[in-house]
């Protein structure tokens, strides 16, 4: 179906009936037509007759037909055949379209009949009907033109309406609509029920946001205050280690150390999934050489190969967050021999990080992005397992877009992850 | 260790954490000043100069960071910041006003005295060498050389020979030994072995004595 606006479709609704009830009225018009051209004809008739009568005496007929002549008229002189007698009354012949009058001289002894064609009346009905119809249709586009002026005139403020409501979708808050006083008045009632509608909605999304904002804030602090014990304990043993000959003792405060670093982790991946969703409001580029030098400290034996001068349309701290994950996940399952990989397609980078550990098995490849899942390595019995790690950079990868998936190693032989982004211009 | 006698000013108000990196710091041969206040801290500055500067950001009286930037700015101290919020804003921020490292709480000591030992190593104040039966460690760049010839080495096996020669005499224990240079996450001791032995031949081909001696049962140790 075509796409109209209000002004067209009442323009064009106005057209129609404008069209409409105008034909009609010069319908009836153009059939009122017959009897004026009647009464026309029957006064022409009516004049001859007169005329005639006023002759009478005259017995040349060519002398009555002169003097009657007249153009369109019809004139029979016929003698009078017996005692005649005339009505003196304009006939109208249906079947001829002739309207005949007959006049009795009788000093003349003839017999007038005057004729005229009737054909006029039907001509003028036609006439009539044509000519108007035309009118009409003139007429009827220039209402329809300047309806569709003044339609979209008070229909103004429902611009101004799916504007706002652009751009509240869009994510703009506080603005309302102001129609002035010349707005119908509908219009000003709807726009005041969006507004209040507006106030209501904002105020539950500012309470909502705060909330969200607490918790996200109470979890910051709470990983911080529980941090700092596993800190103190983690070097309390550490350090033990360090100063011990007993190899059991030493055993013992490793397995403290440990799990101290599993619940680090842990806390680590929580305020990571509490904190990440309003990061990625506004994503903004991340500059990959920058982030690969901060990851290359951290990581001395991951060797970097491809381009790195590429820009990310993804957050950076989450970037970096999805890539340190790889990374210490690379290092605690491989035996040392890190490889991360950058291939540019264009407008979207792939970045693999491949380790020389046991792999993953192919049945395991999408299992370890659930949350908490330990898979069981045939060589190392891995504690502590994906925790929330893998899951939570999987959901941060798709969230700008992206895509985290484990594959097949391409060189190292061990686990091989791709993180696939777009490119930011 | 030999006469380093290198100051380290030490921000950390945990009081059993900063007991802890004291320790570590002072039987690797530094002078540990640990104070708990950022304005204590602050006067130290100004009073006697240390040759570097380890803060905890937070910290009661001034933050670290703040104490950190004068440290850096005013006395060109270098800068190791600690903190337990590990968000990359927290490290930009410490990064860009100058720290010349950032360690995340929590962390193991090995990895803070390898840190000092770089940070101390690029601003020139650390010029030891460790030598042992003339093999030279160059601990500013990392380095491992014997009469002149450069041994190329892993940076595991440097980390590797690193703990054995800095524990030298000790017996160390396939545990110790992984913990130290692999990290708990680490559970296979065959990897100390695999390791040691590539290690041994490398320094053989160099032409270095046997300085690691294998104590059967018990572990490794570095001669005196």
């Amino acid at each position: 179906m075509r796409q109209s606006n209000l002004s067209e479709r009442i323009a064009n609704r106005a057209f129609v009936s404008t069209l409409g009830f105008g034909f009609v009225l010069i319908a009836g018009l153009s059939f009122s037509m017959a009897p004026v051209a009647d009464a026309f004809v029957t006064s022409q008739l009516e004049s001859a007759a007169e005329r005639a009568t006023a002759i009478d005496g005259t017995t040349d007929p060519e002398q009555i037909i002169e003097a009657l002549t007249a153009p369109g008229f019809g004139i029979a002189v016929t003698p009078l055949e017996e005692e005649a007698d005339s009505s003196g009354q304009v006939n109208f012949d249906g079947n001829s379209d002739v309207a005949t009058i007959e006049v009795v001289l009788p000093k003349s002894g003839v017999l007038v009949t005057l004729s005229q064609s009737n054909e006029l009346s039907g001509y003028l009905g036609w006439a009539v009907l044509g000519v108007g119809s035309g009118i009409l249709a003139i007429l009827a586009l220039a209402v329809r033109l300047v309806q569709i002026k003044l339609v979209r005139r008070e229909a103004e403020p429902l611009n101004s309406i799916s504007a706002l409501a652009q751009e509240v979708a869009q994510g703009t808050r506080g603005d309302r609509l102001n129609l002035n006083s010349k707005a119908a008045e509908d219009l000003r009632q709807t726009a005041t029920a969006l507004n209040s509608m507006l106030d209501a909605l904002e105020a539950s999304e500012n309470s909502a946001l705060r909330n969200s904002k607490r918790i996200e804030e109470l979890a910051q602090d709470v990983a911080h205050e529980l941090k700092t014990p596993l800190a103190n304990l983690i070097a309390l043993a550490d350090n033990g280690i360090r100063q011990s000959d007993s190899e059991e003792e030493q055993i013992r405060l490793s397995n403290l150390v440990r799990e101290a670093s599993r619940a680090a982790r842990i806390v680590d991946d929580l305020t990571l999934a509490i904190g990440s969703p309003a990061a990625t409001q506004q994503p903004t580029k991340a500059e990959l050489g920058e982030l690969l030098e901060e990851l290359g400290g951290e990581f001395p034996t991951a060797v970097f190969t491809g381009s790195n001068r590429l820009k990310i349309a993804m957050d950076a701290g989450q970037l970096l967050q999805i890539l340190r994950n790889l990374l210490s996940n690379a290092t605690r399952y491989g035996s040392g021999a890190i490889r991360l990989d950058v291939s540019d397609h264009g407008d979207s980078v792939v970045i693999g990080v491949e380790d020389d550990g046991p792999g993953v098995a192919p049945e395991d490849r999408e299992r370890i992005f659930e949350r908490f899942v330990r898979l069981d390595y045939a060589r190392a019995r891995i504690e502590g397992g994906a925790g929330l790690g893998l899951a939570i950079s999987r959901q941060l990868a798709e969230q700008a877009g992206g895509s985290l998936h484990c594959v097949n190693p391409h060189h190292l032989g061990g686990a091989r992850f791709e993180l696939k982004a777009s490119l930011s211009e | 260790m030999e006469s380093k006698e290198l100051r380290i000013l030490l921000l950390e108000d945990e009081p059993t954490l900063g007991q802890e990196i004291g320790h570590a710091l002072r039987k690797d041969g530094y002078l540990v000043q640990h104070l708990v206040n950022g304005l204590d801290a602050q006067r130290v500055l100004f009073d006697d100069t240390p040759d570097l500067a380890i803060f905890d950001i937070m910290v009661p009286g001034i933050d670290g960071l703040a104490v950190g930037k004068q440290a850096k700015q005013t006395f060109g101290i270098p800068v190791i910041f600690i903190t337990a919020r590990n968000s990359p804003a927290d490290r930009v921020r410490g990064l860009d006003l100058g720290a010349d490292d950032y360690i995340a709480k929590p962390f193991l000591m090995a990895e803070l005295l390898l840190r000092v030992r770089n940070v101390l190593g690029r601003n020139g104040a650390e010029s030891t060498n460790l030598d042992i039966a003339g093999l030279v460690i160059d601990l500013g760049s990392q380095n491992c050389n014997f009469n002149g010839t450069e041994i190329d080495l892993t940076a595991t096996e440097y980390k590797l020979l690193l703990e054995l020669v800095e524990n030298r005499g000790r017996v160390l224990t396939k545990t110790h030994l992984l913990s130290q240079v692999w990290g708990y996450d680490a559970f296979d001791p065959n990897l100390v072995e695999v390791h040691l032995s590539s290690l041994r031949k490398k320094l053989n081909q160099a032409g270095v004595p046997e300085i690691i001696r294998t104590r059967r049962g018990l572990g490794y140790q570095a001669v005196k």
